[in-house]
Parts: structure tokens; sequence; C-alpha cells
């Protein structure tokens, strides 16, 4: 199906693009960061312009976040009306993403993006500030968006290649984050038991 | 050093694996973008353009399309796959042009 979704790149590009990046956001199983890579060497070869591409995903990345967002809005009050004793830790949660949830909102859309989607579900339910959430979100899918185009650009002519310093650059990110915390942690705890 | 180890294991542990994951993938991102050289010679493929062909081959697109008598491009451009549904012919056919046409112009380029 990938190659078949990557065929119609240059031909539909806008709309395509535009329309996977929704569906992903919705956590619909569709290679949408493969087709950025595509329409990133799309772009270098010049068969794509390069600002409506990347406005085009970003564009249906954030409808995506919105229309899940929207949708936990919805159902989600209802299940919290009906939630009886768990009704508390929900608003504890709900709290916790209103004090906290910016970044978490901003990196379920790019570092972890397989948590993106139910992320947008949880904002919605939880009853997270709508301006808030569509910030953090408009942020992390341009990260999403430039991340892969640019990927895509720079290795265009090799999907593997670029696919696997996608994998690299994510892997380096979270586990350099991991270990600045766990770093942390440990200062922390050899600095208290000093005093 | 070892007090440390002894006294939180597991913390030090996941420090450790954290730092070691972390400078297996800067290597990995260092030696790949060391190793890559602008253009990759990816196996040309049906959903291609022409023009996508030629980037990742380090050729002249329109060269392509001379040498494996394509037409030359009109409007939006197209995939092998759209080619060879206009000729009517199978993609394997077209792709097999393109390949036989990048080979010769990589052998004149070398």
């Amino acid at each position: 199906m990938t190659d078949w979704l990557l065929a119609l790149v240059p031909q539909y590009g806008l709309w395509l693009l535009a329309g996977c990046t929704l569906a992903s956001c919705l956590a619909l199983p569709i290679p949408a960061s493969i087709l950025m890579l595509a329409a990133g060497g799309f772009v270098a070869a010049g068969d794509l312009a390069l600002v409506p591409t990347a406005a085009a995903a970003l564009v249906g990345a954030v409808a995506g976040d919105q229309a899940g967002f929207l949708l936990g809005r919805r159902a989600g009050a209802g299940l919290i009306a009906r939630a009886g004793r768990t009704a508390a830790p929900l608003a504890r949660a709900g709290d916790l993403l209103a004090r906290r949830g910016g970044s978490a909102i901003f990196l379920s859309r790019w570092l972890v993006s397989a948590l993106g989607p139910y992320m947008n579900l949880v904002a919605g339910a939880a009853g997270q500030p709508w301006a808030q959430f569509t910030l953090w979100s408009i942020a992390g899918e341009a990260v999403w968006v430039g991340l892969y185009i640019g990927l895509g650009f720079s290795f265009a002519g090799n999907i593997a290649a670029a696919t696997a310093m996608a994998g690299n650059l994510l892997g380096l990110l979270a586990a350099g984050a991991a270990t600045l915390g766990l770093g942390a942690w440990l200062l922390a705890t050899l600095r208290a038991e000093r005093a | 050093m070892k007090s440390l180890w002894l006294r939180h294991p597991y913390l030090v542990s996941a420090f450790g694996l954290a730092a070691a994951l972390t400078l297996f993938f800067a290597a990995q991102v260092t030696i790949r973008t060391l190793a890559w050289e602008g253009h990759q010679n990816e196996p040309v493929q049906a959903w291609m353009t022409v023009g996508y062909v030629g980037h990742s081959w380090d050729l002249d697109p329109r060269e392509i399309d001379a040498l494996a008598g394509l037409p030359l491009p009109e409007g939006e451009p197209l995939t092998l796959t759209a080619i060879a549904r206009d000729r009517g012919v199978p993609v394997a056919e077209v792709i097999a042009a393109v390949e036989a046409a990048v080979a010769t112009l990589r052998a004149q380029a070398e």
C-alpha cells in the first residue's frame, strides 16, 4: 500500500499529504512519515514546491489534532459525568494536563508520535484549554512536518537512508533526554546523601 | 564509585544504559551523515518520477527521458506508473528502459 500511496504523491501531492497527516493524527494506520519523506524527495527533485507541500502536511496534521480534541471534549465530558468514583482522579489528571500538559502535547506530536492521537482525546476529555492545546499542537506538528520533509529533502533519492536517519535522530533525542534526566536525578540523590 | 553502584543499582544502571544508547545513536547519526554523498543511487521504482530518479542518481532527468524514449514532461510531473498507464504498457517495461538509460548515462559520466 505504501508504494501505491507514494505513486500518488507527485500527482495529488498536497491534498494527499494533508489527508494522510490528518488521518494519521486520528490513529488511522497511514504511513504519513514515509509519505512526508517522499514528498521532501520530490521537492528536492523539483516535482513539488516546498512551501505548499509543508503547509499542506501541517494543515492536515493540525486539523486531525483538532478533530481528536473536539471528539474527546464531546465524548469525554459524558464519560466524566458518569465516572462516579473515578471522577476525582480524572479531574486531577485533567488538572495536571492543564498545568503541565503543554510539553506532553508538544512531544507527543513528533518524539513519541504514536501517542499523539490518544493524547488529543485525553486532552479534550480532560478539559485542557483549547487555545493552549492548539498552540502546542501547532508547534509540535511543525517540528514533525519539518523534521520529515527536511530529512526527505536532504536525503532525497534514498528513502531507506532518510527513514533510518529519522529513527536514529529520534532515538538520539529520546536517549539524550533520558540520560540528562537520570543524571540530574543521580546528582540530586548524591547531594541529598551528603547533606 | 563502587559504593554509589551498590547504593543505587537501578538508578546507576538506568543512567548507564541511557548514556550507552545516546552514544550509539550519536554514532549512527554521525556515520550516516558522513557516509552520505549527496545522492544515493536508490533503485528505480514505479512510484518515482524521472526527476526523482535523476536527483537520486545525480543525472539530468531530461537526458534520461531522451535516452529511455519517454515523453518530455508537460504540466504536472508523471510517475513511472502514470507514464506506463498513458502508454498502455506494463510498468516493468518503463522501469527497465529508465534503468538502462541510467546505466548508460552513469557509464558515460565515469
